[in-house]
């Protein structure tokens, strides 16, 4: 706990910073993006917005992640300061209190994107029975995705000083997430990399009729399989991140 | 001394990761967008134009701006370690050199980013099967794309000074660029500096979106690139260095 609070008066309110401007723009998307729904549209609001939301997710969420691993390894690497960290606490505490301070950020994203959604769905009157169970699993499948990205970020970070490696990556991942969601004869990209699993795990489909320019949105039964998957790469990614912080000389 | 602050500047950049950048970024949206073109060949059937549009779909629309911002932060990021930047504000080179030499090179990356990608085109389009050279009119709309990009680049490299960080820049040139879709999807993007890109470029269109505007583009973006370098200029000379 006391590594925790070390790590929150280090960063000050570095991390807000930094998902800040996303929550913002994710609050204008949700004013503008939803203005004049039809009757069609307002019966299926919910599900437009969650399989928006994920899309959107995939574009923005790999380089934020990135820019916030970065941020967190930023002090350390400046100021070469391992050596002095480790002699005062625990190597995997140092680890885990950073982990703990960004998953803290991750869940007030997914908190606000589900504000968010509950509250366009008030204000524009959606006529859909609020879906509060592929609500949950919206969010709770986002958080684990980036987490997932979050871990491989702060392992990327923590090797390579130069941070510009690190962000390269990310902007790598916002690129392969947003094709993913168009790319349905390559099915493999969606598995193999980190940002695909955003694509892989949505549960909403659409249709859209292009005679009579309308979009249906559906859910789709949940594949846990990429679920999965995904649980056992973050768990490989944990372990890989351990090991090298235990590890690393200093 | 603006040429030798350039030099000096572009130095700087000499064996950086930032090429590597530079290399790669623009070469996905090449792949993914020619496998799209090719996938769907039945439905984009405009040669040259419809490649143009799988092409320009999503690089210039969400990833050009990360890749500018990329540039910027990386100027300025020498500058934020060991007090450099006390010893930048202390040679005897005007504040306006100062700026104006980093944002040139911005803007000399920022083209040469350009030229990179209409060569993945041709090659792309080449590749594809597509006959002849692109047309005349696409090499303007890289042109007109550049000038739309200096504006970003003007504003990121502003942001990259301010922000002193390295990473907060490009999470934000992704926004913006994310915010210039919405305004150009409102037709507002003609005033909005982030849109002016796409507008520029033409992107994902294979008709000329500025017909009649051209002069209206040319304006604004002249007009944000002064507010933008200004507003730089200014800040160096007033904020003290700590």
């Amino acid at each position: 706990m006391k590594a925790f609070y070390l790590e929150l008066r280090k960063t000050k309110t570095k991390l807000l910073q930094i998902i800040a401007p996303v929550l913002l723009f994710l609050l204008l998307y949700c004013l503008y993006g939803y203005q004049d729904m039809s009757a069609h549209d307002l019966s299926q609001g919910y599900y437009r917005a969650i399989m928006q939301f994920f899309l959107l997710n995939a574009i923005m969420l790999p380089l934020t992640a990135a820019a916030i691993a970065s941020r967190l390894w930023d002090i350390e690497n400046k100021g070469s300061a391992y050596k002095l960290l480790y002699t005062m606490e625990k190597r995997t505490s140092l680890f885990h209190s950073k982990l703990a301070l960004a998953s803290l950020h991750l869940l007030l994203i997914f908190a606000a994107e589900l504000s968010y959604i509950l509250l366009i769905g008030k204000a524009m009157g959606f006529t859909q029975p609020v879906p509060w169970e592929a609500l949950l699993l919206f969010a709770v499948m986002n958080f684990f995705v980036t987490f997932s990205i979050l871990l491989m970020q702060m392992l990327i970070s923590f090797l390579l000083t130069n941070q510009l490696y690190a962000l390269f990556v990310g902007i790598l991942g916002s690129f392969v997430g947003l094709f993913t969601f168009f790319m349905y004869s390559i099915p493999l990209i969606r598995l193999l990399t980190p940002w695909g699993y955003y694509s892989a795990l949505c549960f909403i489909n659409n249709y859209y009729e292009e005679e009579t320019r309308i979009a249906d949105f559906f859910p789709i039964p949940y594949d846990f399989t990429p679920m999965i998957l995904l649980f056992s790469a973050s768990a490989v990614l944990y372990l890989a991140g351990r090991h090298f912080i235990l590890t690393k000389e200093v | 001394m603006l040429f030798t602050c350039i030099r000096t500047e572009s130095m700087k950049l000499k064996r950086s990761f930032i090429w590597i950048c530079f290399f790669l970024v623009p070469l996905i949206p090449a792949i993914m967008g020619t496998y799209n073109y090719i996938q769907n060949i039945d439905i984009l059937d405009s040669g040259w134009y419809s490649l143009w549009t799988q092409h320009t779909l999503f690089y210039s629309n969400f990833f050009y701006g990360p890749l500018i911002a990329v540039y910027c932060a990386y100027l300025w990021r020498v500058e934020n370690f060991n007090h450099n930047r006390n010893s930048l504000m202390t040679a005897p080179v005007p504040y306006l050199t100062i700026y104006l030499a980093k944002l040139s090179v911005a803007g000399i990356v920022t083209v040469l980013t350009q030229l990179w990608v209409m060569t993945l085109f041709i090659v792309c389009g080449i590749g594809a099967g597509l006959p002849g050279l692109p047309p005349a009119e696409i090499f303007y709309w890289l042109l007109r794309g550049s000038l739309g990009a200096l504006v970003i680049a003007a504003f990121l490299m502003l942001l990259s000074m301010m922000l002193k960080s390295f990473a907060l820049p490009i999470a934000i040139g992704l926004l913006t660029s994310i915010s210039g879709l919405l305004f150009s999807s409102y037709d507002l993007g003609l005033y909005w500096p982030f849109s002016l890109l796409m507008y520029g470029m033409n992107s994902n269109k294979s008709d000329n979106t500025l017909a009649g505007r051209e002069s209206a583009f040319f304006l604004f973006c002249a007009l944000y690139l002064i507010v933008f370098a200004a507003s730089g200029v200014r800040w160096l000379s007033k904020k003290d260095v700590v």
